[in-house]
């Protein structure tokens, strides 16, 4: 189990959180840019010095910092895994050499070598990095990070550079290792999508603050706030007393708004189409209220949905969020 | 090049352009300007006068230089090196003030750098009675030509290899060290091979400063005499005739280590076009 509860001053305000990440779980901080997120990983992985609080491995004590108790492990020894966006794979050395780079000796040894078989590198051992594409080297940096046998994979967006056919691919790729090695990861990231595929639990932090700890399944159906279900991917909210709902504010995630009429399912509406777009592989409407209020829904290519129309539509369990 | 190449990279057509243009007229001037003298040295360097400096001077002149400069450059590697590194690593502390302490001999004249160092290293001085006491004298001596060319060469040498340093990516020692590597191991794994591009370039400088300081030199060791303080010599006593095929061995001689600097620079380049 590993067990931060950190303050950190930053430029413009203070991170301050508690978390707690199971021993071969994932737990994810999400956050936007400049939450914070990354300082967490960094003081964690013991490249700068905790300001106020304590860091602890399976009761082993990483970093302290309470009135006069001051402890700092050196990075060198944490034995933590820490993977950026940018590999940060060392340009003077062949692909194989820096997967060995842990190893003694600098060769392969059968872990290892059932890594690179696994993260399909086999033929890239000679090559060097400036001739990898993006995802080969994040393959590479993972390759490298997992042959030190971390006792915690600390990643920092590592896959938010790559194009969505190869993020996807790293995805399910660290899923699979994740699962066959039972690793214990720590993944920042600002993508919930990325989130949700990975995470056991996640943390979302905006300006150091952590303002929900849940499953991703229960981040979706119950933000705690506006600001979480932003995040998460609602797009609209809209007064709760517009569908009948009373107090509050209705939170609107396109895939849970259904076009129809479905009464059983949730709160039943009427709109215009404003507009028809392709999104992300699918089509999605946007619609006005009567009343000018704007939701978003997803539809498949078959509907059939002419701009103008009035259509009905139906929410699906909306969260009701204080307003 | 007067013309650039068209938009298109296949096609071998090109377009004129006035910017490019001026941009390659300044480019020749600038290359001109630098081997114009060089052109003058080799064309007026006589074969007889050659000769009769050979008689003269022997080979003595040209192993004094050669062998100081190799030991001041053994110095520079060794002392230099780690204060270039340890400024790098300390940003806000004291070390950054040495980086401005450094520039200071880089303003000075030689001249004055000479005097300086006898003020300080002369056989009158503390410190000239303690290197007496290991048999060395800051004046007229191979120990005092070595400290006069590390001292004009140091700042070339720790200001480029600080550079060098500085240009690696902090996340890479960052990374070697969430691997497990102590600092120690990844300077001599990482950053020292990053580096070693840059120091080699703050290498090569120092070389050609040093293999050619006259200033300070002749200050502190008139005797005995290296290549840059025997070309004075000899325009002072025989004429220019006698001084520039000196001053041609002397350009022959440092070129070397410059340009395997440069070949070597091009064979490690760790991202190739």
């Amino acid at each position: 189990m590993l067990c931060i509860r950190i303050e950190q001053p930053r430029r413009c305000f203070a991170v301050r959180a508690r978390l707690e990440v199971p021993e071969g779980r994932v737990y994810c901080l999400l956050g936007p840019s400049g939450a914070g997120k990354s300082t967490i990983l960094s003081v964690t992985a013991g490249f700068e010095p905790l300001h106020q609080g304590r860091i602890a491995l399976n009761g082993t004590l990483l970093a302290e910092s309470a009135g006069s108790t001051r402890f700092h492990l050196p990075a060198w020894r944490r034995r933590l895994g820490y993977l950026a966006q940018s590999t940060h794979l060392f340009p003077h050395l062949d692909v194989g050499r820096n997967i060995a780079f842990a190893l003694p000796g600098n060769r392969l040894d059968d872990y290892t070598v059932g890594l690179v078989r696994e993260l399909d590198l086999r033929d890239y051992l000679s090559a060097r990095i400036a001739t990898l594409s993006g995802g080969q080297k994040q393959r590479v940096a993972l390759a490298r990070a997992l042959a030190a046998r971390p006792r915690v994979l600390l990643l920092d967006e590592p896959f938010s550079a790559l194009d969505l056919p190869a993020r996807q691919e790293m995805q399910e790729l660290l899923l699979r290792l994740q699962a066959e090695y039972g690793l214990t990861v720590l993944l920042v990231t600002h993508q919930f999508t990325e989130a949700q595929r990975l995470a056991h639990t996640i943390g979302v932090l905006d300006e150091g603050v952590l303002l929900q700890e849940a499953a991703p399944a229960g981040l979706l159906t119950s933000p705690a706030s506006v600001k979480v279900a932003g995040l998460a991917g609602y797009k609209a909210f809209l007064p709760a007393a517009v569908f009948g709902l009373g107090e509050g504010l209705v939170a609107l995630h396109p895939d849970r708004v259904l076009p129809g009429s479905f009464p059983g399912l949730g709160p039943v509406g009427r709109a215009r189409v404003e507009n028809c777009f392709p999104y992300e592989g699918r089509w999605r409407v946007a619609l006005r209220l009567d009343q000018g209020q704007a939701l978003e829904a997803c539809v498949s290519e078959n509907t059939a949905v002419r701009v103008g129309e009035e259509v009905s539509f139906t929410l699906l369990t909306p969260p009701i969020l204080a307003g | 090049m007067l013309f650039r190449r068209i938009s298109n990279p296949n096609s071998r057509k090109r377009e004129f352009s006035y910017g490019h243009t001026l941009v390659t007229l300044l480019a020749v001037c600038a290359a001109g300007f630098l081997l114009l003298p060089v052109v003058v040295l080799v064309s007026h360097t006589g074969r007889p006068e050659l000769a009769a400096d050979w008689r003269d001077w022997g080979a003595a002149p040209l192993v004094l230089s050669v062998t100081t400069t190799a030991v001041a450059m053994v110095v520079l590697v060794l002392a230099g090196t780690p204060l270039a590194w340890r400024v790098s690593q300390d940003p806000g502390g004291f070390f950054r003030y040495v980086e401005y302490i450094l520039v200071i001999p880089l303003l000075m004249p030689p001249l004055v750098i000479g005097l300086l160092l006898v003020y300080l290293y002369g056989p009158y001085s503390f410190l000239g009675h303690l290197l007496a006491v290991f048999r060395l004298t800051g004046s007229n001596s191979f120990f005092a030509v070595v400290l006069a060319e590390v001292y004009e060469a140091a700042p070339y040498y720790v200001l480029a290899a600080l550079t060098a340093f500085d240009g690696v990516d902090r996340a890479l020692v960052h990374t070697s060290y969430s691997l497990g590597c102590p600092p120690g191991r990844t300077f001599f794994r990482v950053t020292l091979p990053l580096a070693s591009p840059g120091l080699a370039v703050a290498l090569s400088m120092a070389w050609a400063r040093a293999i050619g300081a006259f200033g300070a030199v002749i200050v502190v060791a008139y005797y005995p005499h290296g290549l840059p303080v025997a070309v004075w010599v000899a325009l002072q006593e025989r004429g220019l005739g006698y001084a520039l095929p000196l001053a041609l061995v002397l350009v022959l001689v440092s070129l070397p280590l410059p340009l395997w600097t440069v070949l070597w620079r091009k064979k490690h380049a760790l991202y190739p076009d």
